[in-house]
């Protein structure tokens, strides 16, 4: 895509922030990402320090740089996290045309740059929403999640050239160790939901196996066919297998904590 | 609940993989989030045959089938969601 190299558009950062940005420290971002994931936050909390610590590392005095944070949630792009309301604008505007800056950087898994909304070419109709507002440029970075999700970091700034060589730079810092924790965060979440899956279904098959070793005894059938019957009982009064399953159990044992699974 | 073509009478769709791969990929589920609910109503398919089904490589005789489709409107009727989307409780 030679849309997304923003190299000949760079611009040349004031004077003095070249050795602010060459200075700028991340130990305290890492810890403090490593903090959220020792304290199981749930990933939105997560985001959203992420964009708040992201847009406060950037900011300088004259160049205020905002920080918003957009997944791909069913197949649909989402707004999830903001360093404040001018952020979060222009992500829920950009999501509703379905094209821009940002969303381009997710699909191509490039960094898109735009050094000048009013100058700007590409996704016309998103440009011009934003250069209603007091967006001056944009810079957005595709987090690399391996496979677990699709998250980008857009980053606004209230000036034309607000991004230049040296702080795009930290923002493809922050914006790496960010991903390798949100990755992180994610392969924690899913190991989580899969156990609970696993859990519910071992309960839920010794159900389902001793109602069929009881169909199997009272019809003198076979395997195959006491399935059959819980299932077509299943479907035919509209309630779960395993409800079905727990009603033929408690019939045989009277078993009162079946029947109350079973009214639930 | 409808789905599942378990009586004889029905008439048998062409292709039951197809049925079943169909609300697999609309629901947005992910394939171990699918077997484990399969395996815990009493599916005895692995994970890897489960997928080869889905995907039309190979087929489940007609008890485990009526078993993905019971898993499938099953997990549709919770309104469960698919894979990666945060932290939630799943009965």
């Amino acid at each position: 895509m030679t849309d997304t190299q923003p190299s000949q558009h760079i611009g040349s950062p004031p004077n003095g922030l070249r050795q602010y940005y060459e200075g700028v420290d991340l130990t305290d971002f890492v810890v403090h990402l490593q903090d959220l994931l020792v304290e199981n936050a749930d990933i939105r909390e997560f985001l959203q320090d992420l964009a708040d610590m992201t847009a406060m590392k950037l900011t300088t005095e004259g160049n205020t740089i905002a920080c918003g944070v957009t997944v791909i949630r069913q197949k649909q792009p989402v707004a999830v996290a903001d360093s404040d309301a001018f952020a979060r604008t222009l992500d829920k505007v950009q999501n509703s045309f379905g094209d821009g800056p940002c969303l381009t950087a997710l699909r191509t898994s490039l960094v898109v740059h735009v050094p000048d909304v009013v100058n700007e070419r590409r996704w016309p109709r998103y440009m011009q929403a934003a250069a209603a507002t007091r967006v001056g440029s944009i810079l957005a970075l595709p987090m690399r999640l391996g496979g677990t999700g699709d998250a980008v970091v857009n980053l606004y700034s209230t000036r034309p050239n607000g991004f230049f060589q040296e702080n795009i730079a930290v923002a493809e810092r922050l914006t790496a160790t960010g991903s390798k924790a949100l990755h992180l965060a994610l392969k924690i979440a899913q190991l989580q939901d899969a156990r609970q899956h696993l859990t519910a279904a071992l309960e839920s098959r010794a159900t389902i196996n001793t109602a069929v070793g009881i169909i199997m005894a009272q019809n003198r059938c076979s395997q195959d066919t006491a399935f059959q019957v819980l299932v077509k009982a299943s479907n035919h009064r509209n309630v779960k297998l395993r409800a079905v399953a727990a009603a033929v159990i408690a019939g045989v044992s009277g078993d009162q904590e079946f029947r109350t699974a079973f009214e639930d | 609940m409808t789905g599942a073509p378990l009586d004889p009478a029905d008439p048998e769709p062409e292709q039951p993989h197809k049925f079943a791969a169909d609300r697999f990929k609309n629901a947005g589920l992910s394939l171990s989030g699918l077997w484990a609910y399969y395996y815990g109503i009493g599916g005895t398919a692995d994970e890897f045959d489960l997928d080869g089904y889905l995907n039309g490589l190979t087929t489940l005789d007609q008890t485990q089938m009526a078993l993905v489709d019971t898993a499938l409107e099953e997990l549709h009727d919770e309104g469960r969601g698919g894979p990666a989307s945060g932290r939630r409780g799943s009965t």
